[in-house]
């Protein structure tokens, strides 16, 4: 039978904030575990929350920036459920007055624009973590109060690449926005997935599965096309899907059930009673929509409109922050933007990868990296000789004195060239019957010749005209 | 509504991964009973036209704590209630969700 696949996500993202969500002890990842603390977050009696202004501004901006509606009352509620990550016996949320109603996040794929519609995006806290041993569970509470958003969509998405695509934008805008650190694999972004499967053609949802906590975006895109495999052979054998929540097992490379789901929890909501509910200024709101940062298919554009890049190297510079702006600071200083490109893109880009470091820990600043660029450009360097400039560069150091100090400079004195050209040209005779005979590789065999003899100082560009105006006269 | 059977009461403790006697379901059923009395009473008063009050004072506020950190406890202390701890964990009975 021919199906439709439906899926829906549902984000857990950890908000960027020097404290929990309603006590005053700070955030941290990695630290000793308990030591990040206070009686509020580990529920003891008579402590009360307090709501951290941070979070809720950090909230509204990712709200603004994926076109939700703010609700300008802010209110939470709790959630019952009895389990020894969760100290108070219950989770502080916003179930019944979510801070952003409505919104959409824009994907592409395989060349297709398409619209992925959000249900809400509510603010709440995190739970402790626990690590299960045989002996039973360690519980840190390090985590427990962290503030949250939870973003969650409509049932829009419609196979794998989709849901890839939208993790891998939503992912995206909250970075640039620096509302989170968005790191999948430290679970300060987490993802569910719910998919089922109906007739193709039909509009009634099938049974649908959860998977839980996938923690790449790569893994989103495996599971669910498993997930779509598993269910469409149990259709079709005339079975019934189960109503489950799954997990993705990266070693058998399939979602593996983890819990069967007997309809759904009653968690008992009602209004939080110790958050009175909170008036944000309207002109607040409104201060911080404005004011957003950059959003990453802004900057995209930009770069494809002012910088004249393809969308390619717009995509790849943009995919990357960090890289994206250096890029910026770079076109600063020079005006060779495609040059500049290549250099973030390629060669800086492959340093930070080899050596697994951020472009805080080198120590190169894009005036210098400009300047030998600019240096390429006016001839005064091979773009061999470039190639060492920028490991110096790395270190710090001003491509002018690098240049100097190795006494690098390129050679573009016709006399000087003319004089090797000649020596090269008789030492090649072959290379000058290839080259009347047609065979125009002779001449790049030539230059490479000069470059040789001239310990790679030659100008490249000055020495192809000079050897072809040469062979000429031979 | 459920009935406060035996059978009812067993499905809970299963759910909840504890053992329950028989003895202690029969006194479980015993303050149902008697809960079930006091919320019928409860039941029995007429709200219509009341409107629900769940905060004291029913005005809202504008308050919104600044981002400092200002109170965080020492690990000795925030363990110290628990009843067991392994490598500065608290350590409980696992049950997994």
């Amino acid at each position: 039978m021919n199906y439709e696949t439906v899926i829906g996500i549902e984000i857990h993202c950890e908000l960027k904030t020097k404290t929990k969500m309603f006590s005053g002890a700070p955030v941290s990842f990695g630290a000793l575990a308990n030591s990040c603390v206070n009686e509020i977050d580990l529920g003891h009696p008579g402590t009360l929350p307090c709501v951290n202004k941070e979070a809720v501004r950090l909230a509204i901006m990712a709200a603004s920036a994926l076109h939700c509606e703010i609700d300008p009352l802010v209110m939470f509620d709790r959630k019952n459920y009895y389990y020894s990550d969760l100290p108070k016996g219950f989770q502080i949320t916003q179930q019944f007055h979510p801070i952003g109603s409505g919104g959409y996040v824009d994907i592409e794929v395989d060349q297709l624009q398409k619209r992925i519609h959000l249900e809400r995006m509510h603010m709440e806290e995190d739970t402790a973590k626990q690590f299960h041993n045989e002996e039973g569970t360690l519980i840190d509470f390090n985590r427990a109060g962290t503030p949250l958003v939870e973003i969650v969509s409509k049932a829009d998405m419609r196979s794998g690449k989709e849901a890839a695509a939208y993790v891998e934008k939503l992912r995206s805008i909250l970075y640039y926005l620096g509302v989170s650190d968005v790191k999948m694999e430290e679970g300060s972004m987490r993802c569910d997935v719910n998919i089922s499967l109906r007739e193709a053609g039909t509009s009634a949802y099938g049974v649908k599965t959860e998977i839980k906590n996938l923690n790449s975006i790569a893994n989103v895109q495996k599971a669910v096309e498993f997930e779509v495999q598993r269910q469409s052979a149990i259709l079709d054998q005339g079975g019934v899907i189960i109503q489950e929540t799954r997990r993705y097992d990266e070693a058998l490379k399939e979602t593996v059930s983890m819990r069967k789901k007997e309809g759904d929890v009653d968690y008992k909501y009602f209004p939080e009673p110790n958050i009175p509910p909170i008036r944000l200024d309207a002109a607040w709101i409104e201060e911080i929509a404005a004011n957003l940062p950059e959003l990453p298919d802004a900057r995209k554009a930009r770069y494809q409109k002012e910088y004249a890049l393809s969308e390619y190297d717009a995509g790849v510079l943009v995919a990357n922050r960090e890289l994206a702006q250096f890029f910026d600071a770079l076109c600063k200083y020079t005006k060779e933007y495609k040059a500049a490109a290549n250099w973030t893109i390629v060669e800086l880009n492959a340093v930070l990868n080899k050596e697994n470091k951020t472009l805080a820990e080198l120590s190169c600043e894009p005036k210098h990296l400009a300047a030998m660029i600019e240096m390429v450009k006016a001839g005064e360097i091979s773009s061999k000789q470039a190639k060492s400039v920028f490991e110096e560069i790395l270190r710090g150091k001003d491509p002018k004195q690098v240049v100097a100090e190795k006494g690098m400079k390129q050679m573009s004195d016709t006399g000087a060239l003319l004089a090797i050209i000649q020596a090269v040209l008789d030492q090649n005779p072959q290379s000058i019957i290839d080259f009347k005979n047609g065979k125009d590789r002779a001449v790049g065999f030539l230059v490479g010749q000069v470059m040789k003899a001239s310990k790679g100082t030659a100008n490249p560009a000055l020495s192809n005209q000079l050897i072809k105006q040469e062979l000429a006269k031979r | 509504m459920e009935t406060m059977d035996q059978a009812y009461f067993n499905k809970l403790a299963k759910q909840l991964m504890f053992e329950l006697s028989d003895a202690e379901i029969a006194d479980l059923q015993a303050e149902f009973v008697i809960l079930q009395k006091q919320i019928a009473l409860l039941e029995a008063i007429d709200t219509d036209g009341v409107t629900e009050m769940i905060y004291p004072f029913a005005q809202e506020t504008t308050f919104l704590r600044e981002d400092q950190v200002d109170h965080v406890i020492a690990r000795e202390d925030a363990l110290s209630n628990a009843s067991a701890v392994l490598a500065g964990h608290i350590h409980v009975p696992k049950v997994v969700k």
